[in-house]
């Protein structure tokens, strides 16, 4: 599981994630990722490189997501593959953060 | 790998020469399944009973195919029983594969299934045999593809999901099969692993996966020894209500992943068994 981060805009980051988001994957990335969503206010989660989630995945998502709501921030996903986005929505996770399919449309709704 | 052993030739129909014809396969390595065709009657069991006798007492894993039996009488009965018992004699297993409904009320009004089971698909009865039988077996073999024994830990969700990579291509089955089960596995093992508590004396730290493949979905069973627990009994929780990894969030992943999701105590293990479509 692999995390690196690029800045797409001001003050816009966006976390490309590469790899499963199973337990183990999450496990790789949960300190790097609670920090960087500690710190940002303006924050896009790439998907498009990640094959699997499963919850503890998700709980990754959701606290990293709250974590930025509650500074005042937002937090945007980004181009889930089909199967990760199935969950996503199952689960109800797109209820606590949005899921977009294009970039620039990211970047607006995170820059508020 | 077919290879007749009895009398040979075509099947003689019944009532010209009443003739029971028998021949041997091997259907998994180890596992050899005989094959009956026609009456299992006196008569039957005279041209069979030399091959069918070298059969019983040189094997270990035994399927006995009745699905072109059309009859079987008590002589017939006996002759499969007392195969059963050479096998089980040798510490082997035998079962009988698909019988006709007509066939198979013989043999459970009669009894025989409880000494010898019944299947009616090939993969489950090959399992049957190779690891002793699917209803008492408490430790699946780890040798067998389909079967792998993982420690109660972190690292054994890992193996699990190590096993589904090597599934995936040995079953060659599809993303959206492979990610259900993937998830599955690792819900439910980490449910495991987070709420399982041990009994003294009792080895917890083991859970037995099996899976058995079929042509329209994947059966899988976990096994473990541990206190009584049914993870089903913890209701769904959204996403926006579970981030403390206490609620139910991953069984309910499960749960949409996979249908028939059910939970037995047998004996002194928990069994979770689930189906996914494939």
């Amino acid at each position: 599981m692999r995390l690196e981060t690029e800045e797409v805009a001001p003050g816009v980051t966006k976390a490309n994630l590469t790899g499963r988001l199973d337990i183990g994957g999450s496990q790789e990335i949960d300190l790097a990722f609670n920090v960087l969503a500690g710190s940002q206010r303006a924050l896009i989660v790439d998907l498009s490189q990640v094959d699997f989630i499963a919850s503890l995945g998700l709980r990754l998502l959701i606290v990293g997501a709250r974590t930025v709501q509650r500074k005042g921030g937002r937090m945007i996903l980004l181009r889930p593959p089909i199967a990760v986005e199935a969950v996503l929505v199952s689960s109800g996770t797109d209820n606590v953060v949005g899921i977009l399919r294009n970039l620039d449309e990211a970047i607006h709704a995170v820059s508020g | 790998m077919s290879h007749a052993t009895g009398s040979g030739g075509r099947m003689t129909p019944v009532g010209v020469g009443p003739r029971l014809l028998i021949d041997t396969e091997e259907v998994a390595p180890g596992v050899t399944k005989v094959n009956l065709r026609g009456r299992l009657d006196a008569n039957g069991v005279q041209t069979i009973s030399t091959t069918f006798d070298r059969v019983a007492r040189t094997q270990v894993q035994l399927i006995v195919d009745l699905s072109r039996v059309s009859f079987i009488a008590s002589t017939g009965l006996r002759t499969l029983i007392s195969a059963a018992r050479a096998v089980a004699s040798r510490e082997g297993h035998m079962v009988f594969l698909g019988p006709e409904p007509s066939v198979e009320s013989v043999l459970i009004t009669s009894g025989t299934d409880a000494v010898v089971p019944i299947y009616q698909d090939l993969v489950e009865a090959i399992c049957a045999v190779s690891m002793g039988g699917v209803d008492d077996d408490d430790r699946p073999a780890t040798s067998l593809p389909f079967s792998l024994q993982i420690d109660r830990s972190m690292r054994g969700v890992a193996r699990a999901g190590a096993w589904v990579d090597e599934l995936a291509i040995l079953l060659n089955l599809s993303h959206r099969t492979e990610y259900a089960l993937r998830l599955c596995l690792e819900e439910a093992v980490t449910n495991l692993v987070t709420h399982a508590r041990p009994v003294p004396g009792l080895d917890a730290e083991k859970v037995g996966l099996r899976l058995i493949a079929e042509p329209g979905q994947l059966c899988l069973t976990l096994q473990d020894q541990c206190e009584e627990y049914n993870p089903l009994q913890s209701g769904y929780v959204g996403a926006a209500q579970d981030v403390s990894g206490e609620g139910g969030l991953g069984i309910g992943l499960l749960r949409q992943h996979a249908r028939d999701v059910t939970w037995s105590r047998v004996g002194p293990a928990n069994r979770l068994t689930l189906t996914i479509p494939r």
